[in-house]
């Protein structure tokens, strides 16, 4: 069965640019505009992998991220974060909020591939 | 697969059994230009007919050994150790792709690459210039810059709690290359104090790869505060192709691989390759193997179809019955022009079956290049120096005993290497020439083939056989048995002498297996064995032929084959002898001989004639009488098998039918005596 993975981002071009790549790549995408959303879209139903964005209106993605880690059933949840090469101090505070790895704006398809292959097979 | 293809095949694994023929004679005079011209003329064969019937990757691999050997032939390179090793492992390697059925593609795939490597590392020390062809090869499958890394990967225990898969990043550091994990398991906690989602175990790598170091530090790039990463460059080239490597690279739980000895494993091969510019070449020692080789590929013959050969047999067999039926219809006629075609018919069959069975005989010889690279290869793994010598090679077994016996036997030797011979330092210590020997020797005993594979080595101890049996519960521990017997446990299921378990022969199969698939032949296995002074492991086997001469007994109504073979004498005797007897034991001319009494003991009921035959048949160095109502005569038995439901029992090796259609037993003399024996101890 196809792996399932969200993504979490205010920017559609971005979800655009995500949902295709990943698609293409076999998996099944889901996509939410900001922590909100994605937390609803969340609620009760199984996912293998999310991405977010890290600024997001409403709910941004730190607060999203420790969402998901003490929600039960979500905590081991794979959670990549998209972020740049100049926000240095966000990685680590998401990383400490309990993301897996990150993604570095702007990507190429094989990148973002290469790193979701980090987290899930 | 088409006709052509299954043809090419058996031609080219001949080829190839040549091509470690003649390898294993240059091995021993390197310097000769008539071996090598045969080698490449074997490589220029092998790689013709790949191309002829669609094995373009033998072609292609063929053309760079070619291409190696032709240097060799141009005097632009000598004959080296690697070069030698390299062709051994490319006949294993052409043989593997010959038979590719698809499911090993991948590995010989990566086999071929590190192949090539090492090819290309010859090629690249003999003088350059001229060879253009070769330097592409070169570009093309040249990874010299692969680079062997050490890496230790230890999570800490909470790893798992981002919702990161540490398995899934060992799986990503193997795809970057050749490698070896060894998984680590000692720091998992009692059940009592386990986490479920902590993770404790942890990993050590050693892969060789293309990659930079940094290629390495990226696959961890997420977890970097989240374990331990160590990773260290251990030697400048691809470890895994090294001679002797494997060893090392046994992969235990729990035990790290031994770093210092894998570098300086590798430093010193890699010092010797820089030298090694000048060759191995020895003086000529090997004379005789070249006359030998020489001869060898000097007998000519043509290659038929076993099938065929097996019809051939049949038909002889059904001739040999036809022709006893028409000795009998001769007898009863006493017609003299009758019986005198009906003998010189048998004359001619008797020859033919003769000829028909010496085609189905093959020398021990076809198994003895093999064994000898068995040897050569084992010695060297576990790092001990074994000469081998096979003395009556050309001893001819029936191709289905040879495939019966070739398993056995690798197994004896295996253990004779691996067991049997001890370690220079051992030998050295105990007053011995510090390499080992292993002998097999071939010979006809009688009815029997008897092959002895004798070793040289600490020879087996009886009171620590004893008490292993002991502590395996195979036998009780009060056990009062003579060194003899203790020896003869090796044979017992479930034993197993090496405390040490190797990968070589200890892999749980023991003597026990070797002795299964001997006696599944029909043959017998004994050890003898003298402490500090070797051991020796003799398989004896009936020379079982399809067509026996035989004499026909009888008892009761009921017709008996015994071989000729193991007769020595028949004696008449009075039926009141026997009855007087004591014990079974019967006086004739002065000597005492046991005897069985076949009436009696197959419960035939009915009256006896008054005069008896007793039939002296050779047992072991013993001869034991056999009594029976009368005898016949001389027969040709054609040996049918019995069916199904005959297979519990062992005292009939078979039937024949005879020229009036009636079925006659073939009696094994040595399994009814065997049998009776123990019947009557009882």
């Amino acid at each position: 069965m196809a792996k399932t993975i969200l993504i979490v981002d205010d920017s559609e071009s971005i979800r655009e640019v995500v949902n295709f790549t990943l698609q293409n790549a076999g998996f099944e995408v889901f996509a939410a505009g900001n922590g909100k959303e994605a937390q609803t879209f969340l609620d009760g139903r199984t996912i293998d992998l999310v991405i977010t964005d890290l600024h997001m209106p409403e709910m941004d993605g730190i607060e999203l991220i420790k969402y998901i880690r003490a929600t039960a059933g979500y905590s081991r949840v794979p959670i990549l974060f998209l972020t740049t090469e100049s926000q240095l101090a966000k990685k680590i505070e998401a990383k400490d909020a309990g993301a897996t790895g990150w993604i570095i704006k702007p990507f190429v398809p094989a990148k973002l591939l290469a790193a979701i292959s980090k987290v899930i097979r | 697969m088409d006709n052509f293809q299954k043809k090419f095949l058996e031609e080219a694994s001949d080829l190839i059994n040549q091509l470690e023929q003649a390898l294993l004679t240059l091995e021993q005079d390197t310097e000769n230009p008539e071996l090598v011209d045969s080698i490449f003329r074997i490589m220029h064969s092998l790689k013709g007919g790949g191309g002829m019937f669609g094995f373009d990757n033998i072609t292609a691999y063929t053309h760079k050994l070619e291409n190696m050997y032709d240097l060799v032939r141009q005097k632009k390179l000598k004959v080296s150790r690697e070069m030698l090793d390299i062709t051994f492992d490319s006949a294993d390697h052409v043989r593997s792709m010959l038979n590719d059925d698809g499911s090993k593609t991948a590995e010989i795939k990566n086999n071929e690459v590190i192949l090539n490597n090492r090819i290309d590392n010859i090629l690249s020390g003999a003088s350059s210039g001229d060879f253009k062809d070769l330097k592409t090869n070169d570009e093309v499958t040249g990874n010299s810059d692969v680079v062997t890394y050490y890496v230790r990967v230890k999570p800490y225990e909470h790893i798992q709690r981002n919702g990161t898969n540490p398995f899934l990043l060992i799986d990503e550091l193997v795809g970057l290359g050749k490698s070896k994990v060894n998984i680590f398991y000692s720091n998992i906690p009692d059940f009592e104090n386990f986490v479920f989602d902590d993770t404790y175990i942890y990993w050590e790598i050693i892969i060789a790869t293309d990659k930079n170091e940094d290629a390495i530090k990226d696959v961890f790039i997420f977890v970097e505060d989240d374990c331990e990463v160590e990773i260290r460059k251990i030697a400048d080239r691809d470890i895994f192709t090294l001679e002797g490597i494997d060893p090392l690279l046994v992969c235990r739980h729990d035990f790290p691989f031994d770093l210092d000895k894998i570098k300086s494993l590798a430093d010193a091969i890699t010092a010797l390759e820089k030298a090694k510019n000048e060759s191995v070449a020895k003086p000529s020692a090997g004379e005789e193997h070249i006359k030998k080789f020489a001869k060898e590929s000097s007998i000519s013959g043509i290659r038929v179809a076993s099938e065929k050969i097996d019809m051939l047999m049949n038909l002889v067999s059904e001739l040999i019955t036809t022709q006893a039926g028409l000795n009998l219809y001769a007898d009863k006629n006493k017609d003299a022009e009758l019986t005198r075609i009906a003998e010189s018919l048998e004359n001619i069959s008797r020859q033919l079956r003769d000829t028909a069975f010496s085609i189905t005989l093959i020398p021990i010889d076809y198994l003895v290049v093999r064994f000898r690279r068995l040897v050569r290869d084992l010695s060297r793994e576990v790092g001990k120096d074994i000469t081998f010598e096979a003395r009556g090679a050309e001893t001819e077994l029936d191709k289905t005993l040879i495939e019966g016996i070739s398993e056995p036997l690798m197994h004896i030797l295996r253990n004779s290497i691996d067991h049997g011979i001890e370690s220079a330092e051992e030998r050295i210590k105990a007053g011995k020439n510090p390499q080992g020997k292993i002998i097999l020797q071939a010979y006809y005993s009688g009815s029997q083939i008897v092959i002895a594979v004798t070793d040289d080595g600490a020879g087996m101890n009886p009171a620590k056989i004893r008490k292993k049996a002991i502590e395996k519960g195979l036998i009780p521990a009060d056990a009062q048995i003579s060194d003899k017997e203790a020896i003869d446990l090796i044979f017992m299921p479930g034993f197993s002498t090496s405390e040490t378990v190797t990968n070589i022969s200890g892999r749980g199969v023991g003597m026990d297996v070797v002795k299964r698939k001997v006696s599944d032949i029909r043959g017998m296995v004994s050890v003898a064995s003298e402490l500090g002074e070797g051991t020796t492991i003799t398989i004896k086997l009936p020379l079982t032929l399809s067509i026996i001469d035989g004499m026909l007994v009888r008892i009761e109504d009921v017709d008996y084959i015994i071989p000729l073979s193991v007769i020595d004498t028949i004696f008449a005797v009075e039926h009141t002898k026997i009855e007087n007897s004591f014990q079974n034991i019967i006086n004739i001319e002065g000597v005492q001989y046991p005897f069985y009494y076949l009436r009696n003991e197959f419960g035939i009921g009915g009256e006896p004639p008054s005069k008896e035959e007793i039939i002296m048949v050779k047992y072991e160095d013993k001869k034991i009488g056999i009594v029976v109502d009368n005898i016949t005569g001389e027969y040709q038995a054609v040996l049918k098998s019995l069916g199904k439901l005959y297979r519990n029992q062992d005292i009939f090796s078979g039937a024949s039918i005879l020229g009036d259609g009636t079925v006659a037993l073939v009696l094994d003399t040595h399994k009814v005596i065997n049998k009776f024996t123990k019947y009557n101890e009882l």
